[in-house]
């Protein structure tokens, strides 16, 4: 066997292990949602419900819709956006105010989804400029809750004699609506990420800045197309939370950027960007809220939850960053 | 026996230098009790503050039950004729030690301290430390019982065992109207079916509080279906608690959800709506503090709600350290004031060691005719709670 034949079958093999840990990589959650769903159908009461299914889908469509919006962030390289909360509860404010103004919850959505964007691309801008992404973002955080809280005056914000809770409780087939948004931005976020340049570009960048701009590809763009797609996620997740609330206030939703990253995270998006999906970071905050569902119905006392949860997380991190890893080698 | 005038030297400078220590002593032991203490043991015979400092740590004021309670303490205080200096922490205990030391180490005189520690069970060192300076009055959070021995004034403000009792009441009461209606309850023998919505995780004090009292109040009279923690003490928090918990029991029938707040509780209206139920209708929801929205207390959604004001507890909280200087002591013992409609006269009596706000039920039938103190419910609760 000559040399150059050698080589051409040690490429083969290594081309072989990384399409299986590949496949294992992008199958291992579906399945094991799959799997979590067949087993508690099958061995805990109430599971198999439809108020249980709704509630699941219910709960996971606001963080998975940030979810999905920040693994744009992600997947370019930015790691993580840490002032969703603050965001979220200021673009709810608007969604109240405006609403309360017009009358229409139409043109307060409208508004208050392009305050978050607003907000998105500003910090896109400072983070395109070279900033850490970690140093701008808590200090955007910072500098909303406390306008937030000087704007309210700490009050709990609410419409009077206006209607703003249709987009959270209107229903189709018993549906409420922020599940068929969450499916569909998941959709839409899939497509622009997986079949439009500047989706490869979001890819490419977090991949290898270097070469990315060697390719042409601007890396301020890049990464304010990144924001402006998450904070557009921030504005659409506040309308839903602030419609089904009724009212909003600048200490509330205290763990949603925790809930997000950890959806992402599970997702198997990697920290260092150029690998993920949108609808893996879905599917990652579906599997938190199910496996959550399953243990409240199992009445696993809530200390016991949250540890199991946090085991459960950390191990898929693990798994897959190793996965990953295997995969490049 | 004779002395020879070396040995009377000897004896003269030992009697001297005895003599001295122990008037250095009596001093020393003096000035350990700090002058504040010695004139609080005493009292100054007036409830008139003479622009004396209050001094108050608390948690931040970003949050509106806070900014209430802090806003009428100050008030009160400038009626009673003291200063007031608030210092804020961001809900973290380890900041409000460090503003402790940082407080001391500047010298300034206080009358008395108040402090809201962020957790009571971590603040001994810092109430040690500031109760070498000037008397302390602990407030929101109950006395733990390592800080008891430094704490000279007492505790005052919200009892979270009343809230507790005062909503297992409320509970009974609404049990009572539906049995009278004709409802048929959906429990073993008739029994209600009651869910509870808590705060945190049964790790948080005060919602461990409130669920043992309301516990011992209903125990017998209702089938407890079980008790779910809220992560966040907010709507949502309560939302995404409930609407995990109600698809569990909602095929054994659930009649009525107890909720440790009002702000909770306006998340559990909109959970159970989600999940096909409606509030007032086929589900009965009663709450703990008044806090937050009051649309579905009005509008029937909710049953009813405990008062918790922040303006009575930053009034009383100054009210019993102007008590304590006034008089120099505090009586051991447990009070829990009256819903006087108008404020009593304050008198030149010592507080109570533990002295508690008054729980009174809240419901849409009483709201608008409420009047505590010369307040309506909406002035009672600053902004902390809203129409």
């Amino acid at each position: 066997m000559t040399t150059t034949e050698k080589i051409s079958i040690r490429f083969q093999d290594l081309s072989s292990v990384r399409r299986r840990t590949d496949a294992v990589r992008n199958w291992a959650l579906p399945i094991l949602i799959v799997l979590v769903f067949v087993v508690a159908s099958a061995t805990v009461p109430e599971f198999f419900k439809f108020e249980t299914i709704r509630s699941i889908l219910l709960l996971t469509s606001i963080t998975g819709i940030v979810a999905v919006g920040m693994t744009a962030v992600t997947l370019s390289g930015n790691l993580f956006s840490l002032g969703v909360t603050s965001s979220a509860v200021f673009s709810g404010v608007i969604y109240v105010w405006v609403g309360q103004a017009t009358g229409s919850m139409y043109a307060a959505a409208a508004v208050a989804i392009v305050a978050a964007v607003v907000i998105g691309l500003v910090q896109g801008f400072i983070v395109g400029l070279g900033l850490n992404t970690v140093i701008v973002t808590l200090a955007f955080g910072s500098i909303i809750y406390g306008l937030i809280a000087i704007l309210t005056k700490g009050e709990v914000v609410q419409a009077q004699g206006v209607n703003l809770e249709g987009f959270a409780t209107f229903q189709i087939f018993g549906i409420p609506l922020p599940i068929y948004i969450f499916v569909v931005f998941t959709a839409l976020a899939w497509f622009l990420t997986e079949h439009t340049l500047i989706g490869r570009n979001v890819h490419l960048l977090g991949s290898n800045k270097n070469t990315a701009r060697n390719s042409g590809i601007s890396p301020m763009g890049t990464t304010i197309w990144a924001f402006t797609a998450f904070s557009l996620s921030i504005g659409i997740a506040a309308v839903l939370q602030t419609s089904q609330m009724h009212q909003i206030q600048a200490d509330n939703l205290p763990g949603l950027t925790m809930d997000v990253v950890a959806a992402v995270l599970v997702g198997g998006t990697a920290v260092t960007g150029g690998d993920g999906s949108p609808v893996k970071s879905a599917i990652g905050a579906l599997f938190i809220a199910t496996i959550t569902q399953v243990m409240v119905l199992m009445s696993i006392p809530e200390g016991q939850r949250y540890f199991v949860l946090g085991v459960i997380v950390v191990a898929l991190v693990v798994v897959l960053h190793l996965l990953r890893k295997a995969g490049t080698r | 026996m004779g002395f020879n005038k070396k040995d009377m030297w000897k004896t003269a400078v030992a009697v001297v230098a005895v003599a001295g220590l122990a008037i250095t002593m009596t001093a020393c032991s003096g000035g350990s009790s700090s002058s504040d203490a010695t004139s609080a043991a005493s009292g100054t015979g007036s409830l008139d503050g003479k622009g004396a400092l209050l001094k108050i740590f608390m948690p931040s004021t970003s949050n509106v039950y806070l900014a209430a309670a802090a806003k009428a303490a100050a008030a009160e205080a400038k009626a009673q004729g003291f200063t007031s200096s608030i210092v804020e922490n961001n809900w973290d205990q380890t900041e409000e030690d460090q503003q402790i030391q940082e407080w001391i180490a500047t010298g300034e005189k206080a009358a008395a301290v108040m402090i809201w520690p962020v957790s009571a069970k971590n603040a001994t060192a810092s109430i040690r430390a500031l109760s070498e300076v000037a008397p302390v009055l602990q407030w929101n959070q109950l006395i733990d019982p390592a800080s008891d021995p430094f704490i000279k004034i007492g505790y005052a403000g919200v009892s979270d065992l009343g809230i507790g009792d005062q909503t297992g009441k409320d509970t009974l009461t609404q049990i009572d109207t539906l049995t009278k209606a004709g409802y048929k309850f959906h429990g073993p023998g008739g029994l209600p079916n009651v869910l509870e919505i808590q705060l945190g995780s049964g790790d948080y004090s005060a919602g461990v509080d409130r669920d043992t009292a309301f516990q011992a109040v209903v125990k017998g009279k209702v089938n407890m279906l079980g008790v779910e923690g809220a992560k966040t003490f907010d709507a949502q928090g309560a939302f995404t608690a409930a609407s995990t918990a109600i698809p569990k029991y909602l095929s054994a029938g659930i009649d009525i959800i107890a909720v440790q707040t009002n702000d909770m509780g306006n998340g559990v209206v909109q959970a159970a709506e989600q999940n096909g139920l409606t509030p007032g209708k086929d589900v009965f929801l009663t709450t703990g503090t008044s806090s937050g929205s009051m649309a579905n207390l009005q509008s029937g959604k909710i049953t009813s709600d405990v008062l918790q004001s922040p303006v009575i507890e930053g009034t009383l909280i100054v009210d019993v350290v102007a008590q304590y200087l006034a008089t120099g002591s505090s009586v051991d013992g447990t009070v829990t004031i009256a819903s006087d409609a108008a404020k009593p006269a304050l008198t030149m009596t010592a507080p109570t060691r533990h002295t508690f706000m008054m729980n009174p039920s809240v419901t849409a039938a009483n709201i608008g005719s409420f009047k505590i103190w010369g307040w309506d419910f909406f002035a009672l609760m600053g902004d902390a709670a809203s129409k």
